[in-house]
C-alpha cells in the first residue's frame, strides 16, 4: 500500500529510467515474441541488479523454486500435491518474513537511501519496512497464487523457465506491483504482442496521467505536508491535523496510483496491459466498496486466496453458525491485510478497525435486516456515507501512518482540542485538484482523458507536457534557504 | 502463426494512420503556448507591471535578486565599474552611495559599484561568482571584502554558499550546459515560474527573501533597519568553537579560491582587498588580535603583494564603537555609512599610501 | 434442470439469505453487485450454495463481480457445469 519509497527515490521518474525504457522499445518491437521475452527477462534483471544485486538473486532462487514446485504439482499425486502445496506456501511465506523482518536490512537500505539522496526518516521511514526487500511482498504474493491456481487446476504450470521468471520479474511491476495472476499474465507472454492506435493511446495517457499524479501532486503534497505533524501534533490546530490526515492520504493515493498508472502505461507500450490498482477511492459510500477501489490487486488477492477459501470451509463446516462465517473470514483478511504491510501493533489496529468496519456494514445481514441497495439509496444517503466512511476510514489511517499505537492516540487525542488555524490553501488547492481528475474518471472512466474532441485531447496533453517539463527541470526536494541569523 | 511471427518485422507495433495526430496538435500547441507565455512575461517585465525580477532558481535571498538587480543597475548606469563581493558583512557593511561620493570629496574618481555581497557564502563560492560577473559585465575593478573566519574551520556560515554554486543558473554560466540553467539564463517566463514556485513551495524563504528584497538599494547594499541595543550579541565568544575560531588556521581551498580571484587582475581587471572590522568587543582574548594579524593579515598582505591588489585594513576600533553595531559582524546603516567614509577616502589615496 | 429454475432458486437464495428481504424483486439482467444490491463478500455464500445445491463448484477467482453480476450470469456458470 505504501509504494512512495521507490517513486521518492525516483527511479520511475529518472531520465536514466526514460532512456532505459525507450532502448528496451525500440530493440523489443523489431523482435519476435519468443527473443521478446527473454529481452524482457534480461532488461527486468538488469533493472533489479542496478538496484539491488543481492535480492536479484533472491529473486532468480524465488523463481527456481516455485517453477519446480508448479512442476511438482502439476504431475504428482493428488496427496502429494496437498503436502507440496502447503510447503510451498509456508516457504514463500517464510522467506518474505525473514527478508522484511531481519534486521540486517535496515542499515544496508538508510545507506541505499542515503545514496540515493533521500532521507530514511520521517514519512518515509515506514515505508522502509513496507516495501523492503524491494518488490518481494509483491511477487511472494505472486508464486503463492501461481502455486494455489496449478493445484486447483486453473493454471496448468508452465514448462518454459524464462516465460516463469519473467512473470516474477516483469520490471514495470516489479517495484510494487499491480500483483498480478498467472493464469491471465502468461497466456500474454505465449502469444504474439499487437501495440495499436488504442492501446498507444491509452498508455500513454497511463504514463501522463501517472506522472502528473506523481511528479505533480504527490511530490508538491509531500513537500507541503509538515513531516512531523502526527508525532508533534500538539503544536498543530484540529483543523490544520484534519487537513494533514486527509493530505497524506490523498499524496499516498496519488503516489501510489500515480506509480501503478506509470507502470501500466509502459507495460502497454510493450503490448502487456497490467491490471488496475484504483478506481477512484475517495467516492466510495461504504467500506465494501472501498475494499474494491484502493489497492484493488492486493484486495482480489486477499479475496480469492484469504476470504474465500475460509468463508467457504467455514460455510461448509457448520452453514448456520451465521455470525462467525461473517465475522471471521472478514477480520482475519483484514489482519493478514495489515500484517501484509507491517508486522506492528499499530497496524493490526489499522487491520482490526477495517475488519470491524466491513463487519458493520454486514450487520444487518446477520440480524436478518433488511439493506437497501447501494444505488438505489437518495442521495443524500450516499453523500453522507460518503464522508461518513472517509472519517472513520482516516481514523484509522492514522494507526497506518504513526509510529505505535501511543503516538496515533496522541494524535486522536490532539484532535479534541477544537482548535482552528487558517488551512494551507496550497493543499486544498492540490487536493481539490487531483479530486477532479478522479471526478471526471468515475462520471466518464478511466480513459476520459484520451476522449472527446481532439482539441480538448491535445490542449490537456500540451498542459501537462509544459507542467511536467518544468517541474522536470527543477528540483523539487532542493533544500530552501531558511538561514535568518545574519 | 509462427511463420507469420518470425517473418514480420515489426509484428508487434501496428499502427495505423492516422496516428500521433493528437500527439502533433499538442506539441504544436505547446510550442505556441510557450512563446506566447515567453512574449507576455517579457511584456510584463519591460512594464513592470509586477514589481517582481522573477528567480533564476538559486532560491537564495540575496544571490537571485542581485543577479537581477545588477543587470538593472548596469542597464541604468550604462554600466558597472566596479563590484564588491563578499558574504553578508559586505552585503550590510559596504555602501556604494556613500563610498562612491566620499571618495570623489577625497579627491579620487567616483566609482561606480555594485554591492554583490551575498550572506553564507565562502571564498570558494565568491571566486564562482567574480569568473562569472567578471565575464558578463567586465568591470574595471572588483572589490573583496574579506575576514579570517572565511577561510577557517570554526564556520559561521549557513551552508549556502554550495547550494548556489550548485544551482543550474551558475553551472550554466561556467560552461556546464544545461536546459534549466540554460532558461534561468534566457527566458523571463522561465525565471518568474521559478520564482512561483519558490513562492509556492517554500514559504518561509521566500518570505524571508522578499523582506531582503525590499531592503536591498538599487547598487545592492543591504538596508537593515532594527535596533542594535536590542539585536546586538556577540555571541559564544567563550565557546570551544571560539576557541577553535581565534586560531585563525586557514582551509587551503578557500586560499586557493582567494588566489583565484586575485587572478582576475590578469584579465586586466584591478582587485582591491578590504579586511572587514568586527565589533570592537569581538577581540577578547589576550593575543587573539596578534595570532590574526600574523596568520591571516600578514599572509593576505604578501599575497596582494605578489599580485598588485590593493589591500586596506579595517579601521582602528575607535572608529567604530559598539553603537554602530547590528551584531558582532553586522554594522548598522549608521555604522556603514560611518566605515564608508572612512573607506572612500582611503581607497582614493595614491596605492602607497593606502597600504 | 433448466435455466428457469435455477434462476428462481438463485434468486430465492439471494432475497432470504443476503439481503433478508424476500419481498424483493430480483430481475434477471439486473446488476446484483455493481448495482450494490449484494456485496462482493457475498460471492463466497453464492458459491457455497452453488456447490451445494447444484453441485458445482466454482473456483475462487471465478467469483468475481465481472463473472457473477446477474442472475442470467449466475445461472449461466451454474449450467456451464
Amino acid at each position: 500500500m505504501l509504494p512512495f519509497v521507490f517513486s521518492d527515490i525516483g527511479l520511475l521518474t529518472s531520465w536514466e529510467f526514460v532512456v532505459f525504457v525507450a532502448v528496451a522499445l525500440a530493440v523489443y518491437y523489431v523482435l519476435p515474441r519468443r527473443p521478446q521475452n527473454l529481452w524482457l527477462l534480461g532488461l527486468s534483471y538488469a533493472f533489479y541488479v542496478a538496484i539491488a544485486a543481492t535480492f536479484a538473486v533472491v529473486l532468480l532462487v524465488v523463481s527456481a523454486a516455485n517453477f519446480a514446485l508448479g512442476q511438482a504439482l502439476q504431475l504428482g499425486e493428488k496427496k502429494e500435491k496437498r503436502w507440496l502445496l502447503w510447503l510451498g506456501i509456508i516457504l514463500n511465506l517464510l522467506m518474505l518474513l525473514y527478508f522484511k523482518y531481519a534486521d540486517f536490512y535496515v542499515p544496508e537500505l538508510r545507506s541505499l537511501l542515503m545514496s540515493l539522496g533521500l532521507s530514511a526518516d520521517g514519512l518515509a521511514s515506514i515505508t522502509i519496512r513496507i516495501v523492503f526487500p524491494i518488490g518481494m511482498s509483491y511477487y511472494v504474493l505472486e508464486m503463492i497464487s501461481y502455486l494455489v491456481d496449478t493445484h486447483r487446476r486453473q493454471v496448468t504450470a508452465t514448462t518454459n523457465f524464462a516465460d516463469f521468471a519473467l512473470y516474477a520479474a516483469y520490471f514495470p511491476k516489479m517495484l510494487s506491483g499491480p500483483i498480478e495472476r498467472a493464469k491471465t499474465f502468461l497466456p500474454k507472454l505465449a502469444e504474439p504482442r499487437v501495440v495499436d492506435n488504442q492501446l498507444m493511446t491509452r498508455s500513454l495517457m497511463l504514463l501522463v496521467l501517472g506522472l502528473v499524479r506523481k511528479t505533480i501532486f504527490a511530490d508538491l503534497l509531500i513537500v507541503l505536508i509538515p513531516p512531523n505533524f502526527i508525532g508533534a501534533a500538539d503544536a498543530f490546530a484540529t483543523s490544520d491535523l484534519v487537513l494533514y490526515i486527509v493530505a497524506s492520504c490523498v499524496f499516498l493515493y496519488n503516489d501510489f496510483a500515480g506509480y501503478t498508472n506509470i507502470v501500466r502505461g509502459i507495460s502497454g507500450l510493450f503490448g502487456i496491459e497490467l491490471t488496475r490498482n484504483f478506481d477512484t477511492p475517495f467516492f466510495i459510500r461504504n467500506f465494501t466498496e472501498g475494499w474494491e477501489r484502493w489497492h484493488i490487486s492486493l484486495s482480489r488477492w486477499l479475496r480469492d486466496y484469504v476470504y474465500f477459501p475460509l468463508s467457504r470451509a467455514l460455510l461448509r463446516r457448520n452453514p448456520k453458525a451465521r455470525a462467525l462465517n461473517i465475522i471471521a473470514p472478514s477480520m482475519a483478511t483484514m489482519i493478514i491485510s495489515a500484517l501484509w504491510h507491517q508486522v506492528s501493533l499499530s497496524m493490526l489496529v489499522w487491520g482490526s478497525m477495517n475488519g470491524i468496519y466491513l463487519l458493520s456494514e454486514r450487520l444487518p445481514t446477520i440480524r436478518g435486516r433488511t439493506v437497501t441497495p447501494l444505488q438505489e439509496r437518495p442521495i443524500w444517503r450516499q453523500v453522507v456515507g460518503n464522508a461518513l466512511t472517509l472519517t472513520v476510514g482516516l481514523t484509522a489511517f492514522v494507526f497506518f501512518t504513526a509510529d505505535s499505537i501511543a503516538a496515533a492516540l496522541m494524535f486522536l487525542g490532539n484532535m479534541l482540542n477544537l482548535s482552528m488555524a487558517a488551512p494551507d490553501g496550497r493543499i486544498l488547492v492540490i487536493m481539490t485538484i487531483s479530486l477532479v481528475l478522479d471526478a471526471l474518471q468515475r462520471r466518464w472512466g478511466e480513459f476520459v482523458f484520451v476522449q472527446g474532441p481532439r482539441l480538448v485531447q491535445a490542449s490537456l496533453l500540451a498542459g501537462a507536457a509544459l507542467i511536467l517539463l518544468l517541474r522536470a527541470l527543477t528540483d523539487l526536494q532542493a533544500t530552501p534557504f531558511i538561514y535568518q541569523g545574519f | 502463426m509462427i511463420t507469420q511471427e518470425t517473418s514480420s518485422i515489426f509484428s508487434t507495433l501496428k499502427l495505423q494512420a492516422p496516428a500521433g495526430v493528437t500527439l502533433a496538435i499538442a506539441l504544436a500547441l505547446l510550442i505556441a503556448l510557450s512563446g506566447l507565455l515567453e512574449g507576455s512575461a517579457r511584456l510584463i517585465e519591460t512594464t513592470d507591471l509586477i514589481d517582481h525580477p522573477g528567480s533564476v532558481g538559486s532560491f537564495h535571498m540575496h544571490f537571485d535578486p542581485k543577479i537581477a538587480g545588477l543587470r538593472d543597475f548596469a542597464a541604468e548606469q550604462g554600466g558597472v565599474d566596479c563590484i564588491m563581493f563578499g558574504t553578508s558583512m559586505v552585503h550590510r557593511g559596504l555602501n556604494p552611495a556613500v563610498i562612491g561620493p566620499a571618495m570623489q570629496a577625497a579627491g579620487g574618481e567616483a566609482l561606480n559599484c555594485y554591492n554583490f555581497g551575498v550572506g553564507g557564502v565562502r571564498p570558494s563560492q565568491i571566486a564562482v561568482f567574480v569568473d562569472l560577473l567578471v565575464a558578463e559585465y567586465q568591470p574595471a575593478v572588483i572589490i573583496l571584502g574579506t575576514t579570517a573566519v572565511e577561510y577557517g574551520l570554526a564556520d559561521y556560515s549557513p551552508p549556502d554558499g554550495p547550494l548556489i554554486v550548485g544551482a543550474p543558473f551558475i553551472q550554466h554560466g561556467v560552461g556546464n550546459w544545461s536546459l534549466e540553467g540554460w532558461l534561468t539564463h534566457q527566458s523571463q517566463a522561465y525565471r518568474y515560474y521559478s520564482a512561483g514556485e519558490w513562492w509556492f513551495l517554500h514559504r518561509n524563504s521566500w518570505q524571508l527573501s522578499e523582506l531582503q528584497r525590499a531592503q536591498l538599494a538599487p547598487d545592492g547594499f543591504g538596508v537593515y533597519p532594527g535596533d542594535p541595543e536590542e539585536t546586538l550579541t556577540v555571541p559564544s565568544l567563550r565557546s570551544d568553537r571560539f576557541r577553535e575560531e581565534v586560531q585563525y588556521l586557514i582551509i587551503p581551498e578557500e586560499w586557493a579560491a582567494l588566489q583565484a580571484i586575485l587572478a582576475v587582475e590578469e584579465r586586466g581587471v584591478d582587485v582591491i582587498l578590504v579586511e572587514m572590522p568586527f565589533v570592537p568587543t569581538y577581540w577578547t582574548v589576550p593575543g587573539q588580535r596578534a595570532t590574526y594579524l600574523e596568520n591571516f593579515i600578514r599572509p593576505l598582505q604578501s599575497l596582494a603583494d605578489q599580485h598588485d591588489a590593493a589591500f586596506i585594513a579595517a579601521p582602528t576600533l575607535d572608529r567604530l564603537p559598539l553603537r554602530y553595531w547590528y551584531d558582532w559582524r553586522h554594522l548598522t546603516v549608521e555604522g556603514s555609512t560611518r566605515y564608508g567614509e572612512w573607506l572612500g577616502w582611503q581607497l582614493a589615496q595614491p596605492p602607497a599610501a593606502s597600504r | 434442470m433448466d435455466l428457469t429454475e435455477i434462476k428462481t432458486k438463485l434468486k430465492q437464495f439471494i432475497v432470504t439469505e443476503i439481503i433478508n428481504d424476500p419481498d424483493y424483486t430480483i430481475e434477471d439482467e439486473q446488476s446484483l453487485i455493481k448495482g450494490g444490491v449484494i456485496d462482493s463478500f457475498a460471492l463466497a455464500q453464492i458459491g457455497v450454495y452453488v456447490e451445494e445445491e447444484f453441485g458445482i463448484y466454482i473456483p475462487d477467482d471465478d467469483l468475481t463481480v465481472e463473472n457473477l453480476d446477474t442472475i442470467n450470469q449466475m445461472a449461466q456458470r451454474v449450467s456451464q457445469g
